[in-house]
């Protein structure tokens, strides 16, 4: 209990000190919201405390450009509570550092030799020194220990009433399955059953099909989508995420830490966003390297307004749009026909990634800002190109195309670009 | 043991020492000789590679997804003749060692050769159990228990096998007159990796075959 | 092993003094003819097996490594100096992330630890040699064929590019299906044999042959700091050596170790790799924190502050980074328990590294302080050792080490330890070193020049790292993309880097200008403290004609300075004084004689490799034949030539039918 009290009186102390590193890239906005007056003054107040240690931090991390995948200067009230601990442990860090780079120095100033007859005492050691400086760290780091514990206990506390999304990890992009549209709950587990791939071989051959440990059951059918995660804002949202081929990890540093996304095991993370953070739209980026495109396993997440959210998961879970323009008919005969591209995605909203469907599930294409990896923006020009070739468009893609004609390639555009919601 | 031979210092080291010493143990800082310290090291080295073998058979323990699993082909019976055969063959390692203490190089052979016998009656049961295994199914690919127990199993054959080497290396050396009595420690030696090889069994025995 | 006795003064405590058989030339059944002893010619190095041309050997390739992961580090920068870089593509930018994280850990950092062990260790404990000479020469044979084969993957279809933490399952052959990762896979275990073949050599060297009086307790901290490593690396080695064979399996022989499908767990992978590579961690610094710990109190011309102290907060660092591994896997989803004890374990390793850097201080704190370059190195070390230390502790909170990790902020802690740090430290033992080993001084301004550009370009490129790392820039990215505010402090990185590979120009400029120059080192460069200086400058063969009976952990120093009656230091005998002694008659001196059977030996280990990892079995089998034979044909030979001119009783250790090192090495895994 006593610990309890400890950490959050301290994490209050902390999350004041966190403020006012952020305070220097955040004095705009907080302008704008008619704040600055108290950004002012805690800066000011902080500049007694810390300030080598503070201008250093500040001025370098906030040198003049925008960085939207900044820890320091994050969004949420998850990844602020990370740095209400992490900015004043980095702080004593830097304050110990200069604290042993002013005893070297002076060491190395004030003790030079001063001629070869110059033999100083010949001192092998001081036990009462050598004890105060095992103690006074191993105290200090005991304080900071009983601090972390506490936040990591704290971080992983799973909310209630949140809104579940299960997250899987592709090589490389993400795909995002929600819950059917007004309904929050989802609890995904892996489950033994028959592998996807052995199926029909075992059939031909008359024998059960091989076992395998790691298909991911849902309660009920879900809604499959992929590149952009749409999240309510001020409404806490676990993200259930695993991974179907190699490990992964999502990133979402505005928001909250890493968690590793691990075939055969489900990790939980908990994102949340301030009910104002609506409309924007947040960076996100898989941490673990997962292969030759791992830098272009990006992703976005955006903070929808709770109206707007709903208005869009009832959306993706609507049937895919009927082409209606006669190029993009002639694309959706080729995507199910000459292209062959059906069998790798699916153009139905409840189907999700399994045996041999390991493309993106393409239901509403349409509406997502971006594609491949979330490395483009979804327009004619890049999906062209990526038509053409997606091993030039994003080096080791798995989608493997035949080699299509420029009309071909403007059928399917057009049939892709019709998948509006 | 190998490198400097005549320490020069005049305090320490009296003109005669070591000349007239002639049993197998130099002068080392302990008074260990190399060989003996270079093998419990190595040992020591042993212990962390069958530990994490050990450690990845029961963490994957009870995990396969697909048959055969344990309790489907293990024949504890015959395991556990080969495990007291592999356990007898420690006591005629020792009866080996005592024997060239004894200066008795004949019986050092005779005890030798019945331990390699020993040693080698062990992999034949293993290689019976591993064919075995493998008619009814169970392969290195078939799950999780195939791939730990073949590998973790393998692996202790193979300590077995290269064991079973040394002794008929030192047998042969017998034969030909060049394990002198001050040479009586690499029988040791030998004798103390055979007993490793043989208490990781009983380790692997335990793990694998009887605790279900 | 308790580690208890020490040598009695009444005992003949002959280091490393040997009795066996006297080898009967007439039934001499070595196969190969004995190379002839000498210290000239291609022959001489290649059938060497004297510790000391062993370790300029070791030092000598481990610079070439460097000079290699240097350029892959280049590449790296170039690559990444600016968004959307294109100058070497995604593949190959994964492969040079790859191999210049495994140079720089198995080709650099450990053999050049391993070239001063090799050198100094033998010199500081009074050693004529290694317990196991032909051994310590299979062990470096081991290094350079393991390091060729990992590089012929250049040549042979690709390099590994899994990273040098090869996370399964994207090394597995379902998603790494080229033969990338089996060179890994068996280079690695090539060069892990040869680390754990030499740390069974240096415990079995530094406990049973210390030079009479030589306790435990005065050993110079080098020696300790090589004795603690040696440790962890026996035991650390085994454990990656499973792993990889797990891999190895499951890529070969279809079996399921991180096979989700099956139920395998690739965290299993994580939990080896890291259990290894923590210890891995210590065993790369150590080293460096043992030669700023002879440094310092040599310009400073102080006993090191609270010798045991250091002593033990380095066996305290060997014990505590057994228990710390899994803070490399916090975001991996332990659950909070585990991560809540990892993380206290990784705070606690903190406290005996931060005794070393107070009692560094301390050393220095009233001393008389000679600037040389190996001073200004180990200075270095300390100070961005620090930085390295402390961002660490950063990382032990949990929940920031979720948002730095696989960030750049990692990047620069660990280069902050690894190059600020054991490199510092490697490069301090270079310049100090040096005239013992070569008996010629590296010049000291171009090493000052050496310093300032290295230290200049370590800063320069690792510190903005801090900076990318909090902006979110993660690892092991081969592009980043314009707009997210990286493109400043990555271009400033790539200039460090080429700083820093401008010092190393610098460093071998000096090299070359030194050993062209005719000067002479003095005996005692540096008014030294420890006993390896009290032999010539580049030492006999034999080492010591006359070894020297120890009394205190700075004997050197206590020769040469006394008391006076008021308390005060006074040199009462010049450096030249102590080193003088009657003349001894090398003849009475028997060194372990040249071999070819470490090479051969070695030589099969990388012909199996390729057996194996292009199935073709009939090599393999040529290859362990091979081995064996190597081995068999090794025991049969007597560890040292006999002597026509001086037939007495005094053989060798791993004498001619004694077979037992090199069963041991047979067996080893």
């Amino acid at each position: 209990m006593t610990m309890n009290d400890a950490t959050n009186a301290h994490q209050e102390m902390n999350s004041d000190l966190s403020m006012i590193s952020m305070s220097f890239e955040r004095s705009a906005d907080l302008a704008a919201l008619g704040e600055v007056d108290q950004a002012r003054r805690v800066r000011t107040s902080s500049r007694r405390l810390f300030v080598p240690a503070l201008v250093g931090l500040g001025l370098v991390l906030s040198a003049c450009q925008k960085h939207p995948q900044s820890t320091i200067d994050v969004e949420g009230p998850q990844a602020r509570s990370i740095n209400s601990l992490a900015i004043p442990v980095m702080l004593i860090a830097v304050g110990i550092g200069v604290f042993v780079y002013g005893l070297i120095f002076f060491c190395i100033v004030r003790y030079r030799r001063k001629g070869e007859d110059h033999i100083p005492k010949q001192i092998h050691g001081n036990t009462k020194g050598e004890i105060a400086w095992t103690a006074a760290p191993a105290v200090l780091l005991a304080v900071v220990g009983v601090l972390s514990v506490g936040k990591i206990f704290q971080i992983a506390e799973t909310p209630k009433n949140a809104l579940d999304i299960t997250v899987v990890g592709h090589r490389w992009w993400w795909e995002y399955q929600y819950p059917q549209p007004g309904q929050t709950k989802m609890n995904p587990q892996l489950t033994t059953g028959d592998d996807p791939l052995d199926v029909d071989a075992a059939k031909a051959e008359g024998r059960e099909p091989r076992q395998v440990g790691n298909l991911i059951k849902q309660d009920g059918p879900v809604v499959s989508t992929a590149g952009v995660l749409h999240i309510p804002a001020g409404k806490k949202v676990v993200l259930h995420i695993t991974s179907q081929d190699v490990m992964h990890n999502y990133w979402v540093p505005k928001l909250a830490g890493k968690i590793y996304s691990i075939p055969g095991r489900i990790n939980k993370l908990t994102l949340d966003s301030d009910a104002n953070d609506a409309g924007k739209t947040i960076y996100g980026q898989c941490a673990e390297f997962c292969g030759t495109s791992h830098a272009n396993m990006r992703f976005k997440v955006k903070i929808d307004s709770p109206e707007d959210f709903a208005k869009w998961h009832a959306s993706i879970a609507a049937p895919a749009m009927k082409p209606t323009s006669a190029l993009a008919i002639e694309g959706e005969k080729l995507f199910n026909g000459g292209a062959g591209c059906n069998a790798c995605h699916y153009v139905e909203p409840n189907k999700v990634n399994e045996g041999a469907k390991i493309g993106p599930n393409l239901t509403h294409f349409a509406i997502r800002e971006v594609f491949a990896g979330a490395i483009a923006k979804n327009d004619s020009r890049n999906l062209t190109a990526w038509l053409r070739n997606p091993q030039a468009f994003k080096p080791g893609a798995r989608m493997v195309i035949r080699k299509l004609t420029d009309v071909e390639i403007e059928k399917l555009v057009a049939y892709l670009q019709s998948l509006k919601a | 043991m190998t490198a400097a031979t005549v320490d020069l210092d005049p305090v320490h080291v009296p003109a005669s020492a070591g000349h007239a010493d002639d049993h197998a143990h130099h002068a080392t800082a302990t008074g260990i000789s190399n060989e003996k310290v270079a093998m419990w090291a190595f040992l020591g080295s042993e212990c962390l590679l069958f530990g994490a073998l050990i450690a990845t058979y029961l963490v994957y323990k009870g995990r396969s997804i697909n048959g055969p699993f344990p309790k489907d082909i293990y024949d504890i019976p015959f395991t556990s003749a080969s495990s007291f055969i592999l356990l007898m063959s420690s006591l005629t390692m020792v009866l080996a060692v005592s024997s060239i203490e004894r200066n008795d190089h004949k019986r050092l052979r005779l005890w030798l050769t019945i331990t390699a016998l020993l040693g080698s009656s062990f992999i034949a049961g293993q290689i019976y159990e591993f064919t075995a295994f493998i008619r009814e199914g169970l392969t290195l690919k078939t799950n999780l228990f195939g791939s730990s127990f073949f590998v973790l199993t393998g692996f202790h054959g193979v300590h077995v096998t290269l064991g079973i080497l040394m002794l008929l290396s030192l047998v042969n050396l017998s034969r030909r007159g060049k394990i002198t009595q001050a040479k009586a420690e690499t029988v040791e030696i030998v004798g103390l990796y055979w007993h490793f090889v043989d208490v990781v069994w009983i380790v692997i025995f335990t793990v694998v075959y009887l605790i279900p | 092993m308790a580690i208890v006795l020490e040598p009695s003064p009444n005992s003949p405590a002959l280091p490393g003094g040997a009795i066996a058989v006297r080898p009967n030339p007439a039934s001499d059944p070595g196969v190969l003819r004995r190379p002839v002893e000498s210290t000239r010619g291609i022959v001489s190095w290649l059938t060497t097996v004297d510790h000391k041309r062993i370790g300029v050997m070791y030092g000598a390739l481990s610079l070439v490594w460097f000079m290699i992961g240097g350029i892959e580090a280049l590449l790296i920068r170039l690559q990444l100096a600016q968004p959307n870089g294109d100058v070497i593509g995604a593949d190959t930018y994964n492969q040079m992330f790859t191999m210049h994280g495994t140079t720089m850990v198995f080709l650099v950092v450990m053999p050049l630890s391993s070239a001063f062990f090799n050198y100094f260790l033998p010199l500081q404990i009074g050693a004529r040699d290694v317990a196991f000479p032909r051994l310590n020469a299979l062990s470096w044979w081991l290094f350079v064929f393991g390091g060729l084969f990992l590089y012929s993957s250049f040549f042979l279809g690709g390099a590994p590019n899994g990273g040098w933490f090869g996370y399964a399952p994207n090394t597995s052959i379902t998603f790494s299906p080229g033969h990338n990762i089996d060179f890994w896979i068996f280079g690695l275990q090539i060069l892990g044999i040869a680390s754990t073949v030499s740390a069974v050599n240096f415990i079995v060297t530094i406990i049973n042959m210390r030079a009479p009086g030589m306790t435990l307790f005065r050993m110079p901290v080098f020696t300790w700091m090589t004795f603690v490593a040696s440790f962890l690396l026996l035991f650390a080695m085994p454990i990656i050596t499973v792993a990889l064979f797990l891999l190895m399996f499951d890529r070969n022989f279809g079996a399921n170790f991180f096979n989700p499908a099956q139920g395998g767990d690739p965290v299993l992978w994580q939990h080896l790799f890291w259990l290894f590579g923590h210890p891995e961690v210590y065993i790369l610094i150590l080293p460096a924190m043992g030669i700023v710990s002879e440094v310092l109190p040599t310009f400073a011309r102080k006993p090191l502050f609270g010798y045991p102290v250091v002593v033990f907060s380095g066996i305290a660092i060997g014990f505590m980074g057994w228990g710390v591994w899994a803070h490399h896997m916090f975001a991996v989803g332990l659950g909070p328990v585990a991560t809540a004890a990892f993380s206290v374990s990784t705070m606690f390793i903190a406290v005996p590294t931060g005794v070393k850097i107070f009692n560094w201080t301390a050393t220095l704190w009233g001393g008389a302080i000679r600037f040389t370059t190996a001073m200004y190195f180990s200075v270095g070390f300390i100070t961005t050792f620090v930085i390295g230390g402390l961002s660490g502790v950063t990382h032990s909170v949990v929940s920031a080490d979720t948002q730095q990790t696989d960030t750049y902020y990692i990047v620069a802690h660990f280069h902050y330890v690894l190059f600020g740090g054991a490199l510092m430290g490697l490069f301090s033992g270079f310049y100090y070193w040096w005239p013992k080993i070569f008996g010629k001084m590296l010049n000291e301004r171009i090493g000052k020049l050496h310093f300032w550009l290295m230290l200049l370009g370590m800063h320069l490129t690792f510190g903005p790292m801090h900076i990318v790392g909090l902006q979110g820039q993660p690892r092991r990215m081969y592009r980043y993309d314009k707009g997210m505010g990286l493109d400043f402090w990555n271009m400033v990185e790539t200039v460090g880097a080429f700083i820093i590979a401008t010092s190393l120009l610098v460093f071998f400029t000096n090299i070359v200008i030194t050993s062209r120059s005719k000067a002479v080192a003095p005996a005692d460069p540096w008014d030294a403290r420890t006993i390896e200086w009290m032999t010539d400058s580049p030492p006999k063969p034999w080492n010591f004609d006359v070894v020297p009976t120890v009394h205190t952990v700075d004997e050197f120093w206590h020769r040469k300075y006394a008391e006076d009656e008021d308390g005060s230091m006074r040199r009462v005998a010049t450096a030249e004084q102590v080193l003088a002694h009657d003349p001894v008659d090398p003849a009475s001196i028997h060194m372990p004689s040249p071999s070819w059977w470490p090479l051969i030996t070695a030589v099969c280990f990388p012909v199996t490799a390729y057996g194996a990892l292009y199935h073709a079995w009939p090599l393999s089998v040529i290859g362990g034949i091979g081995i064996i034979a190597g081995f068999f044909g090794w025991s049969l030979e007597p560890s040292a030539a006999p002597h026509d001119d001086h037939h007495d009783d005094h053989g060798h250790g791993d004498a001619p039918n004694s077979s037992f090192g090199e069963l041991v090495a047979g067996t080893a895994h």
